[in-house]
């Protein structure tokens, strides 16, 4: 008894699951994803792919936009925390960067936390002993 | 195929860098463009060069692990073609590291309300619209060889399908020999050979001749501007386009 019960509940969630599923694939084909559907097109094709549906297609163009838009926002944030933990040591000096960049730093440690080990060098040296001091330079 | 081949062999050798081929370079620029508009809107007003390569280069690697991961889920169970399950789960998996709400009820029946896909739908109802900013080409472009059956012919063997490309055609491949028929006759050719070279060295001649008149004819009015009537003419003889016209005779061009 529980157990149809329970059956006929799940058929009607289902049902409801359902229509819930294809009004947010009709929603996404309102939307348009600013990565363009070819370019998702070629990448998906090259890894195995295979769906001739334009709306899963629109799905994960809108899922790496998501993602793209995570790690922007996250990378803003640190940028931000940089600019006012400057800008309270030296209060006269205005002309501290107001311009929002991204950079190499506060990328590598926005992608950090979704596992990406973005390391960047820091600088490059021409000679292994290059900014050694001279003692050990002559030998 | 030789794509396929490619994306294997950058997988596996991530830090050698291997020949890109057209349609990679042409992605890679598109994905910076829109990561370069995503992060626009986010907030950004600058990018640092390789900051934006970098993040170009990590979307795409993004969706290629999107498309491997359900190309997995779908052939587990059984099939070919991905569908949106698929893609959820997919989704799930690249979403673990992070975690998303949700995550304890993963593999469940529905679909929309796993933690992902909530995710996913409030993103889109809450961000704003940005479109890509140019319009994009199909690519990469394919060259199709048409088969038998669209040229029209018949495969020459049994053997043969008349669906696949068809056959180039006979006299491209078939080696024809080929006549001369102009009849070449040593002594007229040394002649022409000897008429040419003559009237090239003409030209030569004239050529110098005519640039050591000019020359001759510059320092012969700046050497003594005696009158003041002479100066204007020195003027005008200085600068060789200025120079007056000859007049009808006087210098006759050989050619």
């Amino acid at each position: 008894m529980n157990g149809q019960t329970s059956h006929q509940q799940s058929k009607d969630g289902r049902h409801d699951d359902d229509a819930a599923l294809t009004e947010f694939l009709a929603s996404l084909m309102d939307y348009t994803p600013t990565i363009p559907d070819e370019l998702v097109e070629h990448y998906l094709a090259k890894s195995g792919f295979q769906c001739p549906d334009i709306r899963l297609t629109r799905l994960v163009a809108v899922a790496t936009q998501k993602f793209i838009a995570d790690v922007a926002t996250d990378a803003l944030q640190q940028c931000k925390a940089r600019q006012s933990a400057v800008v309270k040591d030296k209060r006269d000096k205005q002309q501290k960067d107001k311009r929002l960049i991204l950079t190499m730093e506060d990328l590598s440690r926005a992608l950090r936390e979704y596992g990406v080990n973005v390391k960047h060098q820091e600088y490059f040296a021409d000679s292994p002993s290059a900014g050694l001091d001279s003692v050990s330079r002559d030998e | 195929m030789s794509d396929g081949g490619e994306a294997e062999g950058r997988r596996d050798e991530h830090n050698n860098s291997i020949i890109r081929s057209g349609a990679s370079n042409y992605g890679r620029a598109i994905s910076r463009i829109a990561v370069a508009q995503v992060c626009e809107s986010i907030g950004f007003e600058g990018f640092d060069e390789s900051a934006l390569d970098s993040l170009a280069d990590i979307v795409i690697r993004y969706l290629c692990d999107l498309g491997k991961t359900s190309k997995f889920y779908a052939n587990l169970a059984g099939r070919t073609e991905c569908n949106v399950f698929d893609v959820a789960q997919g989704l799930e998996d690249l979403g673990m590291p992070q975690g998303f709400p949700g995550a304890s009820e993963i593999h469940t029946d529905c679909v929309v309300s796993s933690g992902a896909v909530r995710e996913i739908k409030e993103y889109v109802e809450t961000a704003e619209e940005i479109p890509f900013a140019q319009p994009v080409q199909r690519f990469p472009e394919r060259k199709l060889i048409p088969s038998f059956l669209q040229m029209g012919e018949t495969p020459s063997s049994k053997h043969i399908p008349a669906w696949l490309p068809a056959f180039p055609d006979p006299h491209t491949y078939v080696r024809t020999p080929v006549w001369n028929e102009r009849v070449s006759d040593p002594r007229t050719d040394k002649i022409e050979l000897a008429r040419q070279h003559r009237k090239a060295e003409r030209s030569l001649l004239s050529l110098q001749q005519r640039l050591l008149c000019n020359g001759s004819s510059v320092a012969a009015t700046s050497a003594g501007p005696d009158d003041g009537g002479n100066l204007v003419e020195v003027n005008k003889m200085e600068n060789p386009f200025l120079a007056n016209p000859l007049q009808a005779g006087e210098r006759c061009f050989t050619s």
